[in-house]
């Protein structure tokens, strides 16, 4: 499908098939964040119950699948993907938004738990840990009745109070008439996850006193939102009400 | 060759004055703003609505000022009448707004329940599937792309690679 010169530059330049050779080249223009794979390169299967299914039970496609996979080049797992049952997607990316100037062990440190022993004498208080411990101490300070309704997990916790954070319809700037309006408008699924963690990371970064830590700051955000409380939730709340006001424009759409 | 759409210079014909003519009293059908062969005029190629209307090019015998044409020029270009080896782009399709009224049910529900979604789930969800269908729709149709003729995107690649011959080799 590609034309002949495109190929005939890829055995040239004596890379391995599939690696792209540099295609633009304009004085002041650098490429970045662009990949050196292919797009015959498919992504890496790092889950392990993948793997586990026995072959009576696999239908069709996932025989097919796996046969193909055994022919096909695969991309080189990220460093931050592993196969460990700990690993949480959401998590992952939550602490990549967190850090700053690729400080990818100062964000960790305060998403999870990681003990820096005996550097230090007191371990700071994590973001998962802190939520952790706020609950427990709701719970033994709670009657009988009431400790059945405490979520403890802080994993559930926070992929609630996320859940809770997604707003259900967007705003866009539509030019119309020399004027932009905000025209409501239907967001994809990550566009929607983004925004939640971006109004949280946000919030907890400005609005807070600045000796308090973001892990103390975030713990409580997150068991707001949880109970549909707080400045996040608010956030929220207001976009809809937003999107409601303009709900006449919805017709400036063109898609 | 015939002559087509675009007429020499000829002397206009007088209206008939005589009650026998039929164009004495025919009214003017066409609305004033319409030209010939334009949109809404009654010269405009009639056909179904999506299927492009093929017109004839118009012809070029005498038009140009060159040494055996006794006559004024009709046409003066600018730049000179060859081919170039691109072809213009497709004129985006008008799209309309998709789940108005998924869209309107839930701003309705949330207007009752102050804004809480627990209370709305099920508009906002009917809302997300409509969104979903429409988003997959789409999606078929650009991949689909154009029915009958090439995109002109891949024409613009053939053309480049097969080139208009300008010259008699």
């Amino acid at each position: 499908m590609a034309a002949p010169a495109v190929k005939a530059v890829r055995r040239w330049s004596g890379l391995t098939l599939g690696l792209r050779s540099v295609v633009l080249r304009l004085p002041g223009v650098t490429q970045v964040r662009w990949s050196r794979y292919g797009p015959e390169y498919r992504d890496p299967q790092v889950d392990k119950e993948y793997y586990r299914k026995p072959l009576a039970e696999l239908t069709e496609e996932e025989k097919y699948d796996r046969e193909l996979r055994k022919t096909q080049h695969i991309k080189a797992a990220p460093a931050m993907k592993t196969s460990s049952v700990f690993e949480d997607p959401l998590i992952s990316k939550f602490t990549n938004m967190m850090m700053k100037g690729g400080n990818k062990v100062l964000a960790r440190s305060l998403m999870t738990q990681e003990v820096w022993g005996s550097l230090f004498h007191c371990i700071p208080l994590q973001t998962l840990e802190a939520l952790k411990r706020k609950q427990f101490e709701k719970y033994h300070a709670a009657p009988a009745e009431e400790q059945a309704t405490i979520e403890r997990n802080p994993y559930t916790i926070f992929h609630q109070a996320l859940k809770n954070c997604e707003p259900v319809i967007g705003l866009v700037p539509i030019l119309k008439g020399g004027h932009f309006y905000q025209v409501p408008v239907p967001l994809a699924d990550r566009r929607r996850r983004f925004l939640a963690m971006k109004w949280m990371i946000t919030e907890c970064r400005e609005k807070k006193h600045r000796r308090v830590l973001m892990p103390e700051k975030l713990s409580h955000e997150l068991l707001q939102a949880f109970q549909n409380q707080g400045p996040v939730i608010k956030r929220k709340h207001d976009m809809h009400k937003m999107a409601e006001a303009n709900r006449a424009l919805a017709h400036y759409r063109w898609w | 060759m015939l002559e087509t759409s675009i007429p020499a210079t000829r002397p206009r014909k007088k209206r008939c004055t005589q009650t026998s003519c039929q164009a004495f009293r025919r009214p003017r059908a066409e609305p004033r703003g319409a030209r010939k062969g334009q949109a809404g005029s009654r010269t405009a190629p009639q056909s179904l609505p999506g299927v492009r209307c093929l017109m004839a090019t118009p012809s070029l015998r005498g038009r140009l000022a060159r040494l055996g044409n006794p006559r004024k020029p009709i046409l003066k270009p600018n730049k000179p009448l060859i081919l170039a080896n691109r072809v213009g782009e497709r004129r985006r399709e008008k799209g309309e707004a998709t789940c108005i009224t998924e869209m309107s049910v839930m701003m309705a529900c949330w207007k009752q329940n102050e804004f809480r979604d627990e209370a709305c789930k099920k508009e906002i969800q009917d809302f997300f599937d409509c969104a979903s269908k429409a988003e997959a729709a789409r999606k078929m149709r650009s991949i689909q792309g154009e029915s009958g003729n090439l995109p002109p995107k891949k024409l613009n690649i053939l053309l480049q690679r097969f080139p208009n011959k300008p010259h008699v080799s």
